[in-house]
């Protein structure tokens, strides 16, 4: 009898799993009615099963994406392979005398333009399209505005529904394509600038309700993201607004930056305090939503690429 | 009216959009299992940080090799297959190194912590899970209880019990008979039954 001890574990288990064949799992639980000791030995089973079942899910670290883009480059520099702690301790070391090198060029680049926009001529009669005084962009790439716009509030469903609501009053259904995920809803929206600064100021009526907000602009390469940190809409607005790639990556540099010695500062109070007076560009307030409101019509059919934006709204329930 | 019923974008389009060298497919890729892929890792390692890099590293091995991928299993089994044999080999190195966390063996745990345990695992009525989560000690309590487990047990509970897969997704990550696979899923449980019995008493 005892032998056979093994096999009735394995099926206890593969029943609480409901692993097993229909005819099994009806005479398992026949055997179970009859056998009290064999129920509680379930009881025990699934209680010890649901204690891992309920643990806390844990969130992988934010920017993963910009860090396998740097593991990526590491390998294809130095041959680096595994989690060997010689060779992971040896590509950090490298890694980081590139970045060194790499933040004394930048900052090299930054000093000489900032000395050039001080004494480079200024043309006193600007014609059209810009002077030829003005500084170069550091690069003028026309394309897709790409970025990530994290939201987290208490309140994950009732947005949710808001940003579906607002997605079908703006006529923007087959431009979103959305995912359910546990804890997460992502809207992967792919339009024109247009008819995201409609859908960004629906949501600026809701942005009071988010706990965190971070919006991160791509630079068109993997993972590579810039991250604004509490990001207000009309930054989020600002930055997507901008049609010249490498402007639009500058200015979300200095946002980032901003945001960041706001977030550090005692004096951050003030500076929201001085954003509260700047406008939104471009954007009127719009009315809340209801059910009964027509949709947008008119929308433009095709944009131009360079008018495109694909970005991703993660919005996350506040574990608070 | 528009049907926004989620839409659940299928793995085999990002990855044929990954295949033809899409770098926001792979991001989106990232984004959608980087929190399951690093929730697994973690329950096997028991250590953010290893977590971490050894997440980075798994999507590494993904992208690196997206372009052999055939589709003859799932992406789903796939990537984790790579995430599974990428942190047992860490964990059976750093064990033979010596290099095991010291907190993982430190089973000091509050009398509060094991008496809710206790009183848990004896209760007849299914207790609020939502309890379970909120208690920051029983939690510590049990992740250091996991870690007695070695790496095979650990790893199939964790597959099963926390990301709850099927046992024939567990045959194809893990690469068992499915006899094997539920055979081990018992003896893990009856293993962690018993460490847990320890704590308890």
């Amino acid at each position: 009898m005892k032998a056979k001890q093994p096999d009735m574990n394995e099926m206890l288990n593969a029943y609480m799993d409901g692993e097993l064949e229909a005819r099994q799992t009806i005479e398992f639980k026949r055997l179970l009615e009859n056998t009290p000791e064999l129920r509680a030995q379930l009881r025990v089973l699934k209680n010890t099963r649901n204690l891992l079942h309920h643990l806390p899910r844990e969130e992988a670290p934010e920017e993963l994406a910009h860090q396998v883009r740097s593991l990526l480059e590491r390998k294809a520099l130095f041959g680096e392979g595994g989690t060997g702690q010689t060779s992971k301790r040896v590509g950090a070391l490298l890694f980081q005398k590139i970045r060194a090198v790499a933040a004394v060029l930048a900052l090299g680049a930054v000093l000489s333009l900032l000395v050039y926009s001080i004494v480079a001529p200024v043309d006193s009669d600007p014609g059209e399209g810009g002077s030829s005084g003005d500084v170069a962009p550091l690069a003028s790439i026309q394309g897709p505005v790409r970025g990530k716009l994290e939201l987290v509030c208490t309140s994950m469903p009732n947005v949710d529904s808001f940003l579906m609501r607002s997605v079908q009053f703006n006529d923007l259904s087959s431009c979103v394509q959305k995912e359910d995920l546990v804890d997460q809803r992502l809207f992967y929206v792919s339009c024109d600038r247009e008819d995201i600064k409609a859908l960004l100021s629906d949501l600026s009526s809701v942005w009071h309700q988010f706990d965190e907000t971070a919006f991160y602009v791509n630079t068109g390469e993997l993972g590579d993201m810039i991250r604004i940190d509490g990001a207000s809409v009309s930054q989020v607005a600002s930055l997507i607004n901008e049609q010249d790639a490498g402007k639009r990556i500058e200015h979300a540099r200095l946002e980032s930056v901003r945001n960041s010695m706001r977030n550090m500062t005692a004096s951050g109070s003030m500076m929201a305090a001085m954003e509260e007076k700047i406008t939104m560009p471009n954007m009127p307030p719009r009315p809340m939503l209801t059910s009964g409101e027509p949709n947008r019509t008119g929308k433009s059919e095709s944009p131009k690429a360079g008018d495109r934006v694909e970005l991703t709204i993660v919005l996350r329930q506040s574990p608070r | 009216m528009p049907d926004l019923a989620p839409i659940n974008i299928g793995d085999e389009v990002l990855i044929e959009q990954c295949q033809s060298g899409d770098t926001s497919a792979m991001e989106r890729l990232i984004l959608k299992y980087q929190n399951r892929l690093y929730n697994v890792i973690l329950r096997i390692c028991s250590n953010p940080d290893d977590a971490a890099e050894l997440t980075q590293e798994t999507f590494v091995k993904v992208i690196e090799n997206i372009g052999r991928f055939q589709g003859k299993s799932s992406f789903y089994t796939w990537a984790f297959r790579i995430a599974v044999n990428l942190t047992i080999n860490y964990c059976k190195r750093n064990a033979r190194l010596g290099l095991k966390s010291l907190d993982s063996d430190e089973s000091e745990s509050g009398d509060q912590a094991t008496g809710v345990l206790k009183d848990y695992l004896s209760n007849d009525k299914s207790p609020d899970p939502a309890s379970i989560a909120q208690n920051r000690e029983l939690c510590d309590l049990v992740m250091q209880s996991m870690t007695r487990l070695d790496e095979d047990h650990r790893t199939i509970l964790v597959l099963r019990d926390i990301e709850g897969m099927s046992y024939s997704q567990i045959s194809q990550v893990l690469e068992l008979e499915l006899g094997t696979v539920r055979s081990r899923i018992s003896r893990a449980r009856g293993k962690f039954k018993d460490i847990l019995e320890t704590v308890i008493e």
